[in-house]
Parts: structure tokens; sequence; C-alpha cells
């Protein structure tokens, strides 16, 4: 609870002061480090007594998700607090520390959590196992031997020793094996029982967003490759690759666990389960136009701005009309949050129906969408 | 894979080990680099221009980090020769940045060395460029009847400021300026080996 409230108000005291000008001036690592200590003692409520919660556990085994969540506990503070130590990194020095950082939160911290809920919602929802035991190992530990390692494939061409560039792009490409691997274990599962899509709204979040993970992932590998990147550097198509992972896995993800989990954990069921489709099909509508009208203006800019014959200006111009795709799909996808905040609203203070899990012969969780979840 | 403190620890030391690779062996490659002969440290007008700079986010349309022409014609966009490390030592953030919705930044002192046309642009950028998208910053700026004796009057054209007043600008607007103006890198490069040039340079290109 302590940790909750914490983290929510250094959350919010940190979007206020960024908000005023008040930011420490590098990307992912915006927050002032003043701020960022609340964040780290607020996590630090979370993690400790999960990881305890963990090693007291009456069952032996532990399920992949538990792999994943307890390294993603550990990775991140020592992530978080080396990159915010005020006073101890500057220059193109600061630079290679930065994107350790921020790529390490991807794959490190946001990866984890959107892979080890998919890993338990996918097989749970659906009432049938995770195709193989061995993919899991491999996917986990290969992620963690190549991600950690990735992050310099955002300064190729830049002020930073070849060497440590040339190392990110191997591992970004060594990548696609822990990608594959996962992707086995869930899209055969998912995609191998459709009837589930149709069923559950929660479960629909979930899988699309992992698929969503493999294609982000293996696009990011071809982005680290040198020839692919001299084109995508400092432009859009960037952007709409990181929001495909971020938004179109890590947030799918999340959405379809809170919709999961909320009843269960509340006893109320969701009071508006036409708003759960509603909330689904915006923000995948929105995401489809934000993400393709991104792609398709940063590659026209990337081209534009290896072209020497034309002013620089012109890559600019280029992008406007697909700026303007990004603002509409953002628009829906806007419209898709606010729909989920009602839902939540009513869900918490107001008039709700008790939610119970069907004994039926169909999975419970699948029963259930009667009532939305 | 069932037991909690053997995972934790052999989780860490794989990411110690990336460590090692991606921060402290830059590091200790980086911070041993003398600053540039052609390279003087911030004044404070300078830094209080550059902290303005952070905080009203320049970094995220701006790059300052021009590539080699074996990867990009950024040269020849007037941005200048292909920047290494030394480039950066007194830099703190670093401000490299990750997008070009605006041109890189890294030798506009050189490249564009008026303070009158530079605070212009930051008033209004579409009274030179008008297809621009950057915003316009008035509120770094005064609009007033009359100037005073200190008073640094921007010449903004009369049908971007309001009528009958001349532009003035605030001190940070100045400073912000002073460090924009700074950023000139066009001294002969050093340790040229510590930079990434995107491919392997071909012999006969």
């Amino acid at each position: 609870m302590i940790g909750a409230v914490v983290w929510n108000l250094a959350l919010l005291a940190g979007l206020l002061a960024m908000a005023g000008g008040w930011n420490d001036g590098l990307e992912w690592l915006e927050i002032p480090w003043q701020i960022d200590i609340f964040l780290a003692i607020g996590g630090a409520c979370f993690a400790i007594p999960l990881l305890y919660t963990a090693a007291a556990r009456k069952v032996s085994h532990i399920y992949v998700t538990g792999w994943y969540y307890m390294a993603a506990l550990v990775w991140f503070p020592m992530l978080f607090i080396l990159a915010n130590l005020p006073g101890v990194h500057s220059g193109a020095q600061q630079a290679t520390t930065n994107w350790w950082f921020a790529h390490n939160v991807l794959g490190m911290w946001l990866t984890p959590l959107g892979l080890g809920a998919a890993y338990y919602f996918i097989p749970k929802i659906i009432g049938k196992p995770i195709y193989s035991y061995r993919l899991s190992l491999l996917g986990f530990w290969a992620l963690a031997l190549f991600y950690s390692q990735v992050g310099m494939h955002h300064l190729i061409g830049g002020p930073v020793p070849t060497w440590v560039v040339s190392l990110s792009v191997v591992q970004s490409v060594m990548m696609v094996i822990s990608v594959i691997a996962v992707a086995i274990n869930q899209h055969t599962l998912s995609l191998g029982n459709l009837w589930a899509w149709k069923e559950s709204l929660p479960l629909r979040f979930v899988a699309l967003g992992a698929i969503m993970y493999t294609l982000a992932s293996l696009q990011g590998s071809l982005e680290a490759v040198r020839a692919f990147n001299t084109i995508t550097h400092f432009t859009h198509y960037t952007v709409a690759h990181a929001h495909l992972g971020v938004y179109g896995f890590v947030a799918m993800v999340l959405f379809g666990g809170v919709y999961y989990m909320l009843p269960r954990i509340t006893g109320r069921a969701w009071p508006m389960p036409w708003a759960i489709s509603l909330h689904f099909w915006l923000v995948v509508a929105g995401f489809a136009v934000y993400f393709i009208s991104l792609t398709i203006g940063g590659w026209l800019q990337g081209m534009a701005m290896l072209d020497a014959s034309k002013d620089w200006l012109e890559s600019m111009e280029v992008t406007i009309p697909y700026l303007t795709g990004r603002s509409l799909g953002g628009t829906l996808m806007t419209l898709g949050h606010l729909v989920f905040a009602a839902n939540l609203a009513v869900l918490f203070f107001g008039r709700t129906q008790a939610f119970e899990e069907d004994a039926d012969d169909v999975s419970p969780s699948v029963a259930a969408q009667s009532q939305g979840a | 894979m069932n037991r909690v403190l053997p995972l934790i620890i052999v989780a860490l030391a794989i990411l110690a080990f990336a460590t090692l690779f991606l921060v402290a062996g830059p590091a200790m490659q980086i911070r041993s680099i003398d600053a540039p002969d052609g390279l003087a440290p911030y004044t404070q007008a300078q830094l209080n221009g550059r902290a303005e700079y952070i905080s009203q986010g320049c970094v995220y349309c701006h790059s300052q980090q021009p590539r080699s022409p074996e990867q990009a014609p950024d040269v020849l966009r007037g941005w200048g020769r292909p920047s290494t490390p030394a480039d950066y030592v007194y830099d703190e953030p670093h401000l490299l940045g990750t997008m070009r919705t605006g041109p890189d930044l890294l030798n506009v002192g050189a490249r564009l060395p008026s303070q009158g046309w530079q605070l212009t642009h930051l008033y209004q950028p579409r009274a030179i460029v008008p297809q621009s998208i950057m915003p316009a910053f008035p509120y770094l700026f005064e609009a007033k009847d009359q100037a005073e004796d200190d008073d640094v009057v921007v010449p903004v054209p009369a049908r971007y400021r309001p009528e009958g007043k001349i532009i003035v600008a605030k001190q940070q607007a100045l400073d912000l300026v002073d460090y924009l103006l700074s950023l000139d890198r066009t001294y002969p490069a050093e340790r040229v080996d510590l930079r990434d040039n995107g491919f392997v340079a071909k012999e006969d290109s």
C-alpha cells in the first residue's frame, strides 16, 4: 500500500516537474533525480515483499512468469539507480549509459512484465498449457543474455567507439532466438484456440499484445542492422517502432490483465462489458492508424534525409500528412482510454453486480464472459 | 528452475556483465580524453542557456551528432564534420538527441552566428521559415512600447509581432542564444578512432 501511494505521488510530482520545465535532460531519465529517490523507495516497497513472498512459498515449482517478474524486480533497481546517479556520468560516456538504461528498461523491465503476464493469462484463460518448458527456459535466459547488451544500437553512426556499437548490433540480432522461442510458446496456444478470442475480451488484449511483442522485436532486430538504421535513425519510423513495443505490446497486455483481474480482486463485475469491446476496437484501430502513418512517414523522412540533392527541410515537410495520421490515430486511442477510465470509475465508485466465476465445463474465465470478464 | 536466490544472482550477474561492456568499457576509453584545444568550457551564461535548452525540450526535435560522409550527407547540409567523444567533454547532460524533426545543431553557432537571427527564430520560427513546425517561444520575450537602454530588441518583422510593440529578449532568450552560438565544433576532430562510422569505410569510395 505504502509503495503504491509513494510511487503514484512521486510519478505525479515527476509529471508536474517535467511539465514545468524541470527535467534531468536525458531521454527515458527525465524525471528529476530528487523525485526519482521516491520512485526508488516506492518500488522497493513492492519488490521486497514480492521477492520475499516468492522465497517463502510452499509450492516448489516456479512458473515461468515468476522468473520474469523476479528478474525484472531486481534488474530495474540496478538500472534505475546507476543511470540516475547525479554527478557521475557526462558527455559521450553518459550517452552510452543513457542507452544502456533506456533499452534495458524496455528489455529487462517492461518486456518481462508483459511476457510474464502473457505467459500467465493466455494459458489461464484458454485452459490449456504452454507448449514447451524448455523453450520458456531458452526464451528467458536468451533474453537476459542478449537483450542486456543491445542498447548501443541507438548510437549507430554516433560519437562512441565502433566496437560497442557492433556488439550491440550483433546482440540485437541474436534476440531473434529469444523472440521465436517465446512466440512458439505463446502464439501456437492463442492462435490455435481462436474460439477463445471471441469468448474472452481480456484474452484478446493479452494475446494480441503478445503477438505485437514478436513483431516489434523482429522489427527491432532489423532496425539494429547498420544498413537499415542509416535510413531510419532520427526519424518517426523509430517512434512508431517504440510505440509498437511499449503500447502495442506492453500496454495492450496490461489492459487485458486489468480487465481479467479486477473483477476477481474486487468481487465486482465490469459494469459496462460493451465498453471493453469499444475500448479494444478504438485502440486497435487508433494504434493501427498511428503506427502505419508514422512508419511510412518516417521511412520517407529517412530516405529524404539521405538524399543530398534534397534540402533537409524537405525531409520534414514529407512527414506532415503522416503526422496528421498520427494525430488521428492518437485521438482514437485516447477515446479508447477514456472509455476504459469510465468503466473503471463505475466499477470502483458506482453500482455493480457481484462477479461470479461460472462453474461450467468450459474454462471458468471464459464462461464469465457474460459479465464482461 | 525453482530456486529464487540462484535465479536472482545469475540474472543480476548477466546484467552486470552487460554493464561492463556497455557502460564501463566505453567509460574507460572516453573519460580519459582531454578536452580539445579548440573547445572552450561553457561560460555561465552559456550554461544557463543550456539549461534553458533542456527545460524547453529542444533535444526532442534536434540532434547534436553529425554523421560521417560514408553514412549520410550530414556534412553537405552544413551540419559540420562527424563528431567524436572529445567534442562532448563539457556536456553534462549530453544532448546528442534522437530525432531530426529539426536540423542537427552541434555546429549551429558556426552555421548561423547571428544573434538577431537566432532571437527572431526563437520568437517566431515561421517569420523566417514559413513551413516550419517548430513551436514559437514568445514567452521568452517581452512585447514593449519602447526599448530601454539595456534592452536587446529583436528584429522581428512587423507582421509577426503585436501592433505598435517592439520585441525585447528576456535574459532566458539571451542565454539560450548564447548557448546556441557556442555550438561550434569546427576545430579539427580529435579521437576520431573513438567514433562509429555507420559502415566500414570503403577504399574506393
